[in-house]
């Protein structure tokens, strides 16, 4: 008897705290370092901060030295002179900056401003991912997109063709123009590192970059040179400007920490841009590399510590107004359009206005594509434009050394090892596919927008 | 918590309107033969398992009912039974020949008598940890278990020890140490780091907080059956720690133990004395020049200034000077250990009180680690049949560390890397402040700069205890009530001065950890004999918390010179981090014997853990084992076979997944890339946070360990030699992997449930008395460890993990097929029949894909014991041996870039420096063949044997493939295998007609030799190392620190 009253009270009061350990253990159940869910005002930094390492660290190295613009020195920057040692594990860090980074997370702006009516938040992110979108594509071609970011319910994503990529771009800067205009519950402040929240600005970014990515389709049929001028035109009414800036003592600019910090003398900043600014006494040079006391081994402007990376700029508009312009037949309004675009240039980088005034004034008197893909070149150092520029265009006239390991420059990046590990059905260009087709030196794998 | 209390008082609240049983029952047990007193005697309640130990004077105390059967046991004597009746009970046990039957403690601290336990189990005595000398009881282990495998990680005062049992049973999601239980109540052993563990300093593991001179004794469960009602944390075994306790009745005793370490390093990597600072003839002296490929010395001048110069006019002598940079760093190691016990009993109640304090100044200058302990334990009898216990532990320890590793701070990297033309120990500072070392201030930090102006300090307060009650509310029926604690402080400082290599702008760090565990055990047990069957029914439950909580702060950039608080510091940052988890487990085990020769157990446990997706997930699984003495079923009466039992058992243990894989959160932002460090939250002012890259899983599943047993012990000669030998095979399932996906889905990676891993192996232990006489007693022992494992599978689409602190041509992975942590690294491009290619210049060609190139898991392990006893005199011997387990020597691969190895002046074959040879592959064995395609002369040499000389000097290794910065790291994994004379010691104890008159009741004087003699092919400091520690990555040395050697003067008293 006693026997059964004490395992009952044994079991009863087991029982008892059974049913209540589930309640107990739920209190611990999640990690307390990281939060479960966050707000659109730390999702928006986190994905500018992404988007600046991606346009601003692995690929402009690259093809900054593709297109001559700097030169390896040292290590594998040095065979990159000769386009070797550039394995397709090298984009998986631009790769998973995109994807897993910036993108995944404006998604999730966009969800939770559709949610909030937080119009302006949600325009900003689509603005943002028409930015990943296009420098993705302009160095892969096909990417995922539309089936992609989904997590758990599809870890192997299907690719979009460029063209339909280059169609999302354009949908998603209308979109986010719209959402702009339209009354929104929350805006972003400070929170939005590229503009502070100033919303007209990312009206006026949205309206340049639609320019740019109109313009990139000079070589098909859909391009149309008025379009591009009226986006341009729309764009220049605006302040056009548009850059993520860096910290001094940490969180340094891409270009410093690898130059300075990390990567000292892997690269050096020489190369046949060098050669043209020496050959036409371009007041920029200084500017750009310093004298040569210093070994041309840093970037005093575009890589200082708190240097911005540009995103858009207002000369960028105006060259690819002046290019538009010459297209359309009007060389008059190119060579205006050319001019400005120089002279804004140089007042971004603080030439002085007699120096800058000398230097238009000796320019070629004709004005052709050829002089303003060369100036355009000479402008946008540092960023993939220039090479996207070469492609669409040919200019400037160069070519791959005589020791490289491709039959001509790179016009693509080999797809990432990552895809070809976890999602090989889906990428489009095989991995045994050989070196000259992997960087598109062979028309076989160039971009659409670069096929003939 | 609070409400899990309430509900443990109701429901003993409820139990206690119960009547009352049973009573206590005291007694002494002396030796049958000189009628001493005898300690350390196990008295058990045959039905119930209910035990206790009898004090320094054999008293002991015992709750048991008229009719119940008493066991009495001890070491070295024939057991008795005997009825209870009434409340004394006294007992002479008689010298037996053999350790025979002994009784063991098992899961949850319940004694058992070892013939009925159907699983391999193994006890050590606490005696055999404190006479061992080593401050770290994991180290004490060493070689003296069987299935076990110890890594002192090296020989810096406080540097932690790592224990594995029977293999890695997980991958990477949970630590493959066994659980460590004091008195029931688990207890955290981590090493926590300040930095990656590759660098940093040597941290300790945390069971380094217990005074070795408390433990009674340690058993260690190794198999899945053994450990099964610990549940998921018993899955890679349990070493249960039973303290030293007062007895009922016991007298006041004082006992005091001493001992005094004397040590030195004993084993360091080979350094030339002949060259200097420089490269290709010349002498480049305090430059920023890192090579010691300069002319030799003795061709050298020294100047006016007592320089050394190589411009013969101002040279005013010949023969340059060569320090021993090396050799006059290290110094005498001295470790004090003192404590006192006290410890008695009254009628119904006893006490233990120790203090201990250890004072260990390392054999590297300044490195120190101090501990100081107190336990107190005591316990009453509230009622006749209701019990108390409380025990509880202090203590304090931390020290002054160094940095070591793969970091420029790092001392041996300094240290080994100097030129002999440099004299370190000339001063560290120069009158600027700013740093003296050979490269000019460059480079790596001097030694002496990095040991006086860069202290790693840490000061630890720990308590750990227990409250229990004790209830026996009627006859057969135990209730036991247990809360456990285990909580301390971790306060670091790690200064990094300014002019400091790692960081020249100095930096401080203030770390601040704070690790509690609570854990609540109910147990009943219920036990009955019914005839020849014997029964006991135990019920338990048990609730679990663990939380972890670090505050970090860190100053970068310090102004004023040599004030290290953050205020000091340009930019100042904090962290913090918090890790909580919960477990709620019931569990069950049912036993049957029948007529003391068949005996079945069977266990079963349900967890629920908080860190499943769903926390209602029960993780249930059972235990079976069974143990038959074969020698009494058939009654075998033979002299040769004494004793034969066979032991089978099958178990699945579960564990949970690890904290934070059960639901994707977002992260503090960073946007780095390889090259670069990239971007870290908060930037620009903004906080920023992400989508963590990894999907978590609230689906994950537990992992699951699935452990078959066999082993059979044996007596042979009356007794006399015992054997016991283990067979298991452990299989784990349902491993949790992150498994990498591609990047366009969002994420990189995901966790699930995938691998499996097999672990086979054969444990054997081997004792005897070679000889047995009234004076003269001469015991050998053995215990044999081989352990094979095989990671079966990681996950679809996975073909490597990595594991952490690996380097680029020497990393430790898993890959199906190969073992746990497989050492992976660059080798020479290899011919089908395994021949090194050669290129026309003599050089191996290198091949940068990764490949197996050694396996840090030893073939077999063996400690080997001698104990002679002659009168008073006692002498112990402890050979330990291991074959195998691989070792990357990077340290050697570093120093032959640097040109200051011995073999850079004349190669193990006898190749002096400047002489020409012809390359040789240690692992073909022969000089390799020319690469295909190779022409000399003219003369296409492809695919013939290589004989094309090359120069022994800078230019094959810095400036060719031959050192391990510029080539393969093949050449520089060794062979770790070791056999060391791990214990040699000496003991005499005064006889107590001598003391009688004195304050003295008993007085031992000890010498002991620790780690005295060592032989090994490897050629780093001692084998015996691992750079990151007690991790699941072994087998690596960069720049390790020595391990130590040493002779221990040791005097133990009663009062």
């Amino acid at each position: 008897m006693k026997v059964k009253i004490l395992l009952a009270s044994v079991f009863s009061s087991a029982l008892l705290m059974t049913s209540c350990s589930d309640a107990w253990l739920e209190e611990y159940k999640l990690d307390q370092n990281r939060p479960a869910d966050v707000p659109m005002n730390v999702l928006l930094p986190a994905a500018q901060a992404s988007y600046g390492m991606m346009q601003g660290d692995v690929l402009p190295r690259l093809s900054c030295i593709f297109m001559q613009q700097m030169t390896g020195n040292d290590r594998q920057s040095l065979a990159h002179n000769r386009y070797a040692q550039i394995g397709e594990g090298d984009f998986d860090s631009p790769w998973g900056l995109a994807y897993a980074g910036g993108m995944y997370d404006l998604k999730l702006v966009m969800d939770k401003a559709t949610e909030k009516e937080a119009y302006s938040y949600r325009g900003i992110a689509k603005i943002m991912t028409a930015m990943y979108l296009g420098v993705l594509t302009d160095h892969f071609g096909d990417i995922p997109y539309s089936a992609a970011l989904q997590g758990a319910d599809n870890l192997r994503s299907t690719y979009d063709s460029q063209e339909s990529i280059y169609g999302s771009i354009a949908v998603l800067l209308q979109e986010g123009l719209a959402d702009l205009a339209t009354p929104s519950s929350v805006s972003p402040g400070s929170d939005d590192l590229i503009h502070g929240g100033d919303l007209s600005a990312w009206a006026t970014t949205a309206t340049a970059l639609g320019a740019r990515y109109l313009n990139h389709l000079s070589k098909t049929s859909s391009y149309n040179a008025a379009n591009v001028i009226a986006a341009c035109q729309a764009a220049l009414q605006g302040s056009v400007g548009a850059g993520l800036a860096f910290e001094s003592s940490s969180n340094q600019n891409p270009w410093y920490q690898f130059t300075v910090i990390d990567r000292d003398g892997y690269i050096i900043q020489t190369g046949t841009m060098f050669d043209m600014m020496e050959a036409s006494s371009d007041p920029r040079e200084m500017i750009y590399r310093g004298d040569s006391a210093s070994g041309y081994f840093y970037l005093p402007f575009y890589g200082a510590a708190t240097a911005e990376v540009p995103i858009i700029t207002e000369h960028e508009v105006l060259y690819i107004l002046a290019e538009a312009q010459l297209a359309s037949g009007d060389a008059g309004a190119a060579r205006a359009s050319l001019e400005a675009a120089i002279q804004s240039n140089m007042d971004h980088l603080g030439v002085d206005a007699a120096a800058s005034a000398a230097y238009i004034a000796a320019l070629p008197s004709t004005t052709d594509e050829e002089l303003i893909m060369n100036e355009k070149y000479v402008a946008m150092y540092t960023h993939v434009e220039a090479w996207t520029d070469w492609r669409r265009t040919g200019y400037p006239m160069i070519s791959a050394p005589a020791d490289a390991n491709l039959s001509d420059i790179p016009r693509r990046m080999p797809y990432p090892e990552g895809e070809y590990l976890y999602n090989a059905d889906n990428v489009p260009m095989p991995l045994s596919s050989s070196p000259d087709d992997k960087f598109g030196a062979t028309s076989t794998f160039r971009l659409w927008w670069d096929a003939n | 918590m609070k409400r899990s209390l309430n509900l443990l008082s109701l429901g003993l609240a409820m139990c206690f309107s119960v009547s009352l049983w049973a009573q206590t029952v005291t007694g002494k047990v002396t030796d049958a033969n000189s009628g001493e007193a005898l300690p350390s005697v196990s008295v058990m309640v045959a039905s119930s398992g209910a035990g206790a130990i009898t004090d320094f004077n054999g008293l002991y105390t015992i709750r048991a009912n008229n009719g119940d059967v008493l066991k009495f046991a001890s070491l070295g004597y024939d057991s008795q039974e005997l009825k209870v009746s009434g409340s004394s009970l006294n007992v002479a046990l008689t010298a037996s020949l053999s350790k025979l039957d002994e009784v063991v403690v098992t899961a949850l601290g319940f004694s058992r008598d070892k013939k009925s336990v159907g699983f391999a189990i193994e006890n050590v005595d606490g005696s055999r940890i404190s006479n061992s000398g080593e401050s770290n009881i994991v180290s004490g282990i060493s070689a003296k278990v069987s299935g076990v495998q110890v890594t002192n990680s090296s020989g810096a005062a406080g540097a932690a020890s790592y224990i594995k049992i029977r293999g890695n049973a997980t991958f990477t999601s949970n630590d493959n140490q066994p659980l460590m239980v004091v008195d029931g109540v688990p207890i955290d052993n981590s090493q926590i780091g300040t930095e990656d563990l590759r660098a940093g300093v040597a941290y300790s593991n945390r069971a380094i907080d217990i005074n070795p001179d408390d433990i009674e004794s340690i058993s260690v469960l190794k198999g899945g059956a053994a450990a099964a009602l610990y549940g998921t944390r018993g899955a890679n075994g349990v070493i249960l720690i039973t303290t030293k306790k007062g007895g009922y009745g016991q007298d006041f005793q004082v006992s005091v133990s001493s001992s005094y370490e004397v040590s030195e390093v004993n084993k360091l990597p080979q350094t030339q004395k002949t060259y200097s600072q420089g490269y290709y003839g010349d002498y480049y002296g305090g430059t920023s020049n890192p090579f010691s490929w300069g002319p030799a010395l003795s061709t050298l001048g020294v100047d006016a200034n007592g320089d050394i110069t190589q411009d013969s006019s101002a040279a005013v002598r010949w023969g340059a000077p060569s320090y021993d940079n090396v050799g006059d760093f290290f110094r005498r190691g001295l470790r004090r250990n003192n404590s006192v016990t006290v410890s008695g009993g009254g009628q119904r109640s006893s006490y233990y009180l120790s203090v201990s304090n250890l004072a260990d100044e390392g054999i590297i200058p300044t490195n120190r680690f101090d501990r100081t302990t107190i336990r107190l334990t005591g316990s009453g009898q509230i009622t006749s049949n209701l019990k108390a216990t409380a025990s509880l532990s202090y203590s304090n320890s931390g020290g002054y560390r160094v940095q070591q590793g793969s970091n420029t701070s790092g001392m041996m990297l300094g240290l080994l890397r100097t030129p002999p033309s440099f004299d370190n120990s000339a001063g560290y500072e120069n009158a600027d402040g700013t740093q003296r070392n050979y490269r000019a201030g460059g480079g790596y930090d001097n030694p002496y700069w990095t040991i006086n102006k860069n202290p790693f300090t840490d000061n630890v307060n720990r308590v750990f205890g227990y409250t229990q009650l004790e209830w026996a509310p009627m006859d057969n029926l135990f209730i036991n009530y247990r809360y456990g604690l285990d909580n301390y402080s971790d306060v670091r400082k790690q200064i990094l001065a300014k002019y400091s290599r790692t960081l020249p702008q100095g930096s401080i760090t203030d770390e601040m950890y704070s690790v509690m565990e609570t854990n609540h055990d109910l147990t009943a047990r219920y036990a009955k004999d019914f005839g020849k069957i014997s029964t006991s029914v135990l019920v338990g439950f048990n609730a679990n918390q663990r939380n972890r909580k670090s505050v970090t702060g860190y100053g970068l950039g310090l102004v004023i010179p040599d004030f290290y608080n953050m205020s000091n510091a340009t930019d100042q940052f904090a962290y913090e981090s918090n890790v909580g988890r919960r477990l709620w487990g019931m569990y069950g085990e049912a036993q049957v014997g029948y007529d003391d020769f068949l005996f079945l157990t069977g266990t079963m446990r349900r967890d629920q853990a908080s860190t499943f997706g769903n926390v209602s997930t029960p993780i249930v699984y059972p235990s079976i084992s069974l143990g038959l003495v074969v020698s009494d079923m058939i009654n075998m009466d033979n002299d040769f076979l004494t004793y034969f039992k066979l032991r089978a058992s099958s178990a699945k243990v579960g564990s949970e997944p690890a904290f934070g894989s059960n639901a994707t959160y977002f992260n503090q932002a960073s946007a780095g890339s390889g090259w670069i460090n990239g971007i870290g939250f908060p930037f620009l002012g903004q906080t920023g946070f992400s989508q963590s890259n990894t999907l978590g899983n609230p689906e994950l599943r537990p992992e699951y360990a699935i452990t078959n047993e066999v082993g059979a012990e044996m007596r042979f000669l009356k007794d006399r030699i015992f054997m016991d030998v283990t067979l298991y095979d452990q299989r784990s399932e349902d491993l949790i992997i992150a498994v990498p996906v591609a990047a366009s889905s969002g994420f990189t990676s995901s966790y699930i449930n995938a691998g499996s891993m097999s672990n086979k192996g054969i444990e054997m232990q081997l004792n005897g008395d070679l000889v047995k006489s009234d004076d003269l007693r001469v015991n050998a022992g053995m215990t044999f460890t081989r352990n094979r494992n095989t990671v079966i599978k990681l996950a679809d689409g996975v073909d490597v993990i990595g594991l952490p602190w690996g380097f680029f041509g020497a990393n430790q992975r898993l890959v199906e097929g190969e073992a746990y942590g497989t050492l992976y690294g660059d080798d020479w491009l290899r011919d089908d029949a395994g021949n090194a290619m050669v290129d026309e210049f003599g050089y191996p060609v290198y091949s940068s894909t990764e490949v197996v190139v050694g396996n840090p898991n030893p073939d077999y392990l063996m400690g080997i014991t001698t104990n002679v006893d002659y009168k008073n005199f006692s002498f112990n011997m402890l050979w330990d041996i291991r074959e195998g387990g691989d070792i990357w020597n990077g340290t050697r691969g570093a120093l032959y870039y640097f040109g200051t190895h011995y073999d850079t002046e004349m190669t193990p074959e006898g190749v002096m420096r400047g002489e020409s040879f012809v390359w040789h592959d240690v692992v073909a064995g022969n000089s390799g063949v020319y690469a295909p395609g190779t022409t000399i002369d003219g003369v296409d040499v492809s695919g013939q044997a290589n004989t094309t000389q090359i120069i022994h000097d800078i230019d094959t290794y810095a400036g060719g493939p031959l050192s391990g910065f510029t080539g393969a790291s093949r050449p520089f994994i060794e062979d770790g295998s070791w056999v060391r004379l791990r214990q040699i010691g000496m003991s005499y104890r005064f006889e107590d007609k001598v003391l009688e008159g004195s304050f003295l009741k008993g007085l031992t004087l000890s010498v002991t030799g620790r780690n005295l003699y060592l032989s090994t092919p490897y050629r780093g400091v001692d084998p015996e190392t691992n750079l990151s520690g007690a991790t699941n990555s072994q087998g690596a040395d960069y720049f390790n620190m020595p391990n130590t050697r040493g002779v221990i003067f040791g005097l133990k008293a009663n009062l």
